[in-house]
C-alpha cells in the first residue's frame, strides 16, 4: 500500500523527446537518493533551494563506466509543488539513461510513483485547492485505468505469459514450504532446502531475463503514436507527408513494417510522434457489421493500429464528410471502443464551397457529431498548408492531456515493473543464501512471500490465499 | 468441545498464548485439564511454534464451568433465546423459549453449530446442534429480521472409539514432550503424568469400501450442498480427492482420564453406521473396535462477516455482537478469542469506554478478526500462520508483552499478571545488558550470540551472572535470545509495520456516502459500500480493490475536511 511520505520517483517528461527526460523526486529521501546516482564537484548548500547544479550520472554498461551529463534541480519542500522537497534530474533523452537512473533511485528507497500520485501529494499537502479535488480525483481515476491499459499492452503475449508462470511457480515453492510450516504434523512430503535452491535459482534466472526484455519493450514504447485513418482519396497520404515531412530535417524515418501500414517519426512539441498511416477506414468499421473472411487480416492490422494509437485522427473530405448514416455511425461506435482520444481533420477545405449546404461550419457540425467529444474538429488543406499549424496545435493539446501522468505513463509504468523485478530477484537471491546455509523454513518462508508481492505487483494479483488454495488442491491436509 | 479432545496447534496455539495474555481462561484451563503436551514446530523457527495439548473432555466443561460460577459480576442463566430484541436498530434484550425477557444493553450470540442446525449420518437427517442436544430453530429467523444476512456453512466429526476395545499393542505411540511448556504466562512448567496418543493408518481395502458406498454419503449423494473446511476434509472426501493416496493417517486421541472414549482423528465422515462399522474394523489395530458414538457432518447458519465492525458487534443492531461459528469460522480458538473480544467490547460499550480492536501487526486475532470482517468467508475459517503478514513479531513466546498492557488497559488483565510481565521484562533488560557488557575474544556476547552456531545456554555456562539471570526466568531468556538471533529480520518486518501503521491510523467516517464519489469505479463504490472500511488500510485490503481507488477515497475526504474547516472560519 502506498503511504504518503514515502520517496516516489516518476519520469515527468515525454520519454523519447529529442531534448531531454526529467526524471522528478517527491519525498524526504529524495535529495538523498538523487545523490546516489548524480554527482557534482559543486556544493549542495543545507539551505538551497530552487537552485540547479551541473553534474554527471554513472552509467554502467558493458564493464564500463560512462559519465553522462545532467542537471539537478532542488526545490525544498514546503515550497515545492507537492510541499515535499523535490529534486529533479535532468537528463538526455535516452531511455536507457532513464531507465538505469530510475533503476538506480529505486535502490536508493525510492518507489515508483502511482498514476496520479504527485497530483495527488500536491492536493493533500494543501498545494491545490478545494476547486481541484474533482480534477485530481479524475486524473488518478483515469491514472488508474490508462495504467491498466498501459500494463496491459506492455505485458502483451508472451511477457505476460511468462510472469503468470513464474508467479504460479513461486506460489507453488511458497507452498511447499508453508506446507513445512502449517502443517508439519501431517507427515507429507518436506521439500529439502537443495529443492528450495534450485527452485528460487531457476525463478530468479528467468525474472533476470525478463527484466532485460522489459526494459527493451520499453524503449519501444517510448514514443507517442498517432494513427490516421480515413476513407481513399480524402488527402490523407498528402497530410500524412505534410505532417512528417514538415519537420523531416528533424526526424529518424523508421522503415514501414507493412505494405499496409505507413510508418513515419517526427517530433512534435518535443515528443517522438510516430504517425502511422493504416488501412482505410471502411476496413475499420466494416468488422461490426461483415463477417471475418472478407476482412479478416487488414481489419485486424487496422484495429490493432488503432488499438495502439494515443491519438486518432479521422480524415474526412470537405464538402463530403461521410455521407452514409451506416458508416457514421460504426464510426462512432468504433471510436467509442478506443481509449484515445480522436480529432476530426477535414481536409480540402480549398476545394469545398464557400458556403450553402456544403458549407465548412455545416461539415463541421456533422463531424462533431461523429466523434462525439472525443476531440476537436479541424478543416485542413494539406494542398495549401491551410489549417495544418491548427491542427499541429490541436495534437499536442490531445496528447498533452493529464499532463505529467500522460507522458509519462509508459516509461513510467516499465519503470515500476523493473522495479517489481528487481525486488523478486533480490527476494528470491535471498531465499537462495538461506536455503544454502542453515536452511529456516519460515526466513525463506518470508523472502519468498516479498518475492510474490512483489512479481504480483505487475498483474495486480495477490498470493496471499493462493498459496493456501495451492496448498489444499496439492496435499491431502486434514486429520 | 463438541470436536477433538485438544487445544492448541499451529497458529492456534498462538491464539491460545494472546488468548492467556489478554486474561482469558483458555489457557489456564487448559493447563487445568491437559493430558499430554506438544510443542509443534520444536525444531523449527521460533514464530512458527505453536503449543497443544490433549485435553481432558469432561474435565474442561466442567473446570470451564467452575471458574464461570466463581466469576464475580456474573449470573447464569439456562435457556434457549428465541428471539434478540431490539428497538430503532439499538439492542434492547432476549426473549426466552418460556417466553421470558431479559433486558440487555448489549447482547453476545455466540451460537456454534446449533443454529437451525441439521445432521447428517448417512441418509438420516435430524435436526440437532451436536450429538444428542436440540438445534436453536427461531434465532435465525429472528437475526434476519433485524437485518442480518445468513449463509450455511458445513463440518464434520469422526466416530468415537471404546479404548478398551482397540489393540494398541501394534500402533505406533506418539508421547508428550519431555519438558511440556504451559499454556498460560501466569503457570510454571507442567508437572503432570502425560497420557500417549496413537497412530494407524487407513488401507486400500477402508478405500474401497468407502468407494463402494458413495452414493449413500451425504456428501456425494446431494444430500448436503453446503461448504465445507478444506482443511479438514472428510475420510471419503480424501479418497476421492486424493486416490492416489493407498493410505491416510488415523491419530487415536485420548478422551480424558477416566473417559473409556478415544477420539479417531482423521476419519471424519457421514457414511451411514454400518459402513462406519465396517470402515473401522478394516483398520490395523481397530479390528475389534467398538464405536460408541458415529461420526456425522452437521449444516448451519452463520452470518457472513462482512456485516460486523471490527469489534464484533453487527453494523444493523448497535449493541448486538456476534462471535464463533456464527462468523463462519471453525475450531475452539478462533471462537474463543472471538468470544473474548466480543464480550469485551460489549461491555466496554455500555460502559461508553475506547473499543478493544486488534491490529494485524499485534495478534493472530486481530489478523482473524481483520480478514473476516474485511473478506469475509465462504469455508469455515480457520488461523494458519500463513495469513499474518508479521509472522515473525506474532510469536507464542512474547504474546504477553504484545497484549497484557492493552488487555490491562480494557479492564482484562488483573494487576498478578501485569507484575509477571514486568518481572519478566526486568530480566530481559538484565540479561541484555549483561550479554553487551561481558566480553569475549574481543566481541561482546551479544555479537557472538548471533552466530547460528552460539547459544544462549552455551553463553550461561561459562559466564556464572548470565547463568543466574537465564535460570531467573528461562522464558525471558527464550526472548531475549530469539530477538537477538533474529535482529536482522526483525528490523525489516518493524519497518513494514510502521508503513502499515500509517494507513491503518488514516480514518474513513463511517458515514461516507461512497455513491456521492462520481470519480470511483462502479465496483468500488460497491465495495466500500458493503465493507465501510473504517481507515484506508482495510480499504485497501478489500478484494479487487486498487490502489488508485483508494487514493480517490483519500482525495475525496481531504477535500471534504477542507470544506469541513471553510465552514467553522
Amino acid at each position: 500500500m502506498n503511504n504518503s511520505d514515502d520517496t516516489i520517483v516518476a519520469v515527468s517528461s515525454p520519454l523519447g523527446s529529442a531534448a531531454r527526460a526529467i526524471v522528478r523526486l517527491s519525498g524526504p529521501m529524495a535529495l538523498r537518493a538523487a545523490l546516489t546516482v548524480f554527482q557534482t564537484p559543486e556544493t549542495i548548500e543545507e539551505t538551497a533551494t530552487w537552485r540547479w547544479w551541473a553534474g554527471t550520472v554513472a552509467l554502467a554498461a558493458g564493464g564500463t563506466t560512462a559519465a553522462v551529463p545532467a542537471a539537478l534541480w532542488l526545490m525544498r519542500g514546503p515550497r515545492s509543488y507537492t510541499r515535499a522537497t523535490i529534486v529533479e534530474l535532468h537528463l538526455p533523452g535516452n531511455a536507457a539513461v532513464v531507465e538505469a537512473v530510475v533503476a538506480g533511485l529505486c535502490r536508493a528507497g525510492a518507489r515508483a510513483a502511482g498514476p496520479g500520485e504527485f497530483t495527488a501529494r500536491a492536493f493533500l499537502n494543501g498545494r491545490l485547492d478545494l476547486a481541484q479535488a474533482e480534477a485530481v480525483m479524475a486524473v488518478i481515476s483515469a491514472g488508474g485505468e490508462r495504467e491498466l491499459a498501459a500494463a496491459q499492452r506492455l505485458l502483451e503475449g508472451r511477457l505476460s505469459d511468462e510472469v503468470r508462470e513464474l508467479v504460479g511457480r513461486l506460489r507453488r515453492l511458497a507452498a511447499r514450504v508453508e506446507l513445512a510450516i502449517d502443517f508439519s504434523e501431517e507427515r507429507l512430503p518436506i521439500v529439502s532446502a537443495a529443492e528450495v535452491a534450485a527452485e528460487a535459482g531457476a525463478v530468479r534466472d528467468a525474472v533476470v531475463g525478463l527484466s532485460r526484455r522489459a526494459g527493451q519493450t520499453a524503449r519501444g514504447d517510448g514514443e507517442v503514436r498517432v494513427a490516421l485513418v480515413g476513407r481513399p482519396n480524402v488527402g490523407k497520404s498528402s497530410l500524412f507527408n505534410r505532417l512528417a515531412g514538415a519537420e523531416r530535417a528533424l526526424v529518424t524515418p523508421v522503415a514501414g513494417t507493412t505494405r499496409d501500414e505507413l510508418r513515419e517519426t517526427f517530433v512534435l512539441n518535443g515528443s517522438r510522434v510516430v504517425l502511422s498511416d493504416t488501412a482505410g477506414l471502411d476496413e475499420a468499421v466494416a468488422d461490426l457489421r461483415r463477417s471475418d473472411e472478407i476482412y479478416g487480416a487488414a481489419r485486424r492490422r487496422t484495429l490493432a493500429a488503432l488499438g495502439r494509437a494515443d491519438l486518432v485522427l479521422v480524415v474526412a473530405e470537405a464538402g463530403n464528410v461521410i455521407a452514409e448514416e451506416s458508416v457514421r455511425s460504426d464510426l462512432g461506435r468504433l471510436l467509442a471502443t478506443l481509449a484515445a482520444p480522436a480529432i476530426m481533420v477535414i481536409n480540402k477545405c480549398d476545394l469545398a464551397a464557400p458556403d450553402g449546404s456544403g458549407g465548412a461550419a455545416t461539415q463541421a457540425r456533422a463531424a462533431a457529431g461523429i466523434i462525439a467529444g472525443r476531440g476537436r474538429v479541424v478543416t485542413t488543406s494539406a494542398r495549401t498548408g491551410e489549417g495544418l499549424e491548427e491542427l499541429r496545435a490541436a495534437m499536442s493539446e490531445a496528447l498533452g492531456q493529464g499532463e505529467v501522468d500522460r507522458s509519462a505513463e509508459a516509461p513510467a509504468v516499465a519503470a515500476r515493473h523493473r522495479e517489481c523485478l528487481e525486488l523478486t530477484s533480490e527476494a528470491l537471491g535471498r531465499v537462495a543464501e538461506l536455503a544454502a546455509g542453515e536452511f529456516d523454513e519460515e526466513l525463506a518462508a518470508l523472502e519468498l512471500r516479498e518475492a510474490l508481492e512483489a512479481l504480483g505487483g505487475i498483474t495486480g494479483e495477490s498470493s496471499r490465499e493462493e498459496v493456501l488454495r495451492e496448498i489444499f488442491a496439492g496435499f491431502c491436509i486434514g486429520k | 468441545m463438541s470436536c477433538n479432545p485438544a487445544i492448541g496447534g499451529l497458529a492456534k496455539g498462538q491464539m491460545v498464548r494472546e488468548i492467556d495474555a489478554l486474561g482469558g481462561a483458555m489457557g489456564l484451563v487448559a493447563d487445568e485439564t491437559a493430558l499430554q503436551y506438544r510443542l509443534l514446530n520444536r525444531s523449527k523457527g521460533p514464530a512458527v511454534r505453536g503449543p497443544r495439548c490433549q485435553s481432558d473432555r469432561a474435565g474442561y466443561e466442567r473446570a470451564m464451568t467452575a471458574r464461570l460460577r466463581a466469576a464475580a459480576n456474573l449470573e447464569m442463566v439456562a435457556g434457549e433465546v428465541m428471539e434478540i430484541l431490539a428497538v430503532g436498530g439499538r439492542v434492547t434484550g432476549v426473549r426466552l423459549g418460556d417466553g421470558e425477557e431479559l433486558a440487555a444493553r448489549a447482547v453476545v450470540v455466540t451460537t456454534g453449530t446449533f443454529l437451525n442446525g441439521v445432521i447428517h449420518c448417512g441418509t438420516e437427517i435430524a435436526a440437532g446442534g451436536r450429538f444428542g442436544e436440540p438445534a436453536s430453530a427461531g434465532l435465525s429467523d429472528s437475526l434476519r429480521r433485524l437485518g442480518l444476512e445468513l449463509g450455511r456453512l458445513k463440518t464434520g466429526t469422526p466416530p468415537r472409539l471404546r479404548c478398551s476395545s482397540i489393540d494398541f499393542s501394534r500402533l505406533e505411540r506418539q508421547d508428550g514432550d519431555a519438558e511440556p511448556v504451559a499454556f498460560s504466562y501466569l503457570n510454571p512448567p507442567p508437572q503432570i503424568e502425560q497420557m500417549p496418543c496413537y497412530m494407524t493408518w487407513t488401507n486400500e481395502a477402508v478405500h474401497e469400501l468407502l468407494r463402494r458406498n458413495l452414493e449413500r454419503a451425504p456428501l456425494y449423494s446431494g444430500q448436503i450442498s453446503s461448504t465445507g473446511p478444506r482443511y479438514c476434509p472428510s475420510i471419503e472426501t480424501k479418497i476421492v480427492r486424493f486416490a492416489e493416496h493407498g493410505r491416510h493417517q488415523v491419530f487415536l486421541e485420548p478422551e480424558g482420564r477416566e473417559s473409556d472414549l478415544v477420539y479417531a482423528n482423521g476419519l471424519s465422515t457421514s457414511v451411514p453406521r454400518d459402513v462406519q462399522d465396517a470402515m473401522v474394523r478394516g483398520i490395523e489395530g481397530l479390528e475389534q473396535a467398538e464405536i460408541v458414538r458415529y461420526g456425522y457432518a452437521i449444516e448451519y447458519d452463520y452470518a457472513p462477516p462482512t456485516q460486523l465492525r471490527a469489534t464484533l458487534e453487527s453494523k444493523a443492531v448497535v449493541g448486538l455482537f456476534l462471535a464463533g461459528q456464527i462468523n463462519g469460522t471453525s475450531g475452539y480458538e478462533e471462537a474463543a478469542g472471538q468470544g473474548l473480544l466480543a464480550g469485551a467490547n460489549a461491555a466496554l460499550g455500555v460502559a461508553g469506554r475506547a473499543w478493544l480492536v486488534l491490529g494485524r501487526d499485534q495478534a493472530y486475532l486481530g489478523v482473524m478478526i481483520d480478514d473476516l470482517v474485511t473478506k469475509g468467508t465462504e469455508e469455515p475459517y480457520r488461523m494458519f500462520t500463513s495469513l499474518a503478514e508479521y509472522r515473525l513479531h506474532l510469536r507464542q513466546d512474547n504474546a504477553d508483552r504484545r497484549l497484557t498492557r492493552i488487555g490491562r488497559e480494557a479492564g482484562l488483565v488483573d494487576e498478578r499478571r501485569l507484575a509477571l510481565l514486568e518481572e519478566k521484562e526486568a530480566v530481559m533488560g538484565k540479561i541484555a545488558a549483561a550479554l553487551e557488557g561481558a566480553r569475549a575474544g574481543g566481541s561482546s556476547l551479544a555479537e557472538l550470540l548471533r552466530r547460528p552456531e552460539v547459544t544462549l545456554a552455551g553463553l550461561a555456562a561459562e559466564h556464572e551472572d548470565l547463568a543466574r539471570l537465564v535460570a531467573a526466568s528461562p522464558a525471558a531468556a527464550e526472548q531475549v535470545e530469539i530477538e537477538i538471533k533474529y535482529a536482522g529480520y526483525l528490523e525489516r518486518q518493524a519497518r513494514h509495520v510502521a508503513k502499515f501503521r500509517k494507513m491503518e491510523e488514516r480514518g474513513i467516517p463511517e458515514d461516507l456516502d461512497y455513491a456521492a464519489i462520481g470519480q470511483l469505479r462502479h465496483e468500488a463504490r460497491e465495495k466500500f459500500s458493503r465493507v465501510r472500511p473504517v481507515n484506508l488500510g482495510q480499504a485497501s485490503r478489500i478484494a479487487g480493490i486498487s490502489q488508485s481507488d483508494v487514493m480517490v477515497v483519500e482525495i475525496y475526504l481531504e477535500r471534504r475536511r477542507r470544506g469541513e474547516e471553510g465552514m467553522k472560519n
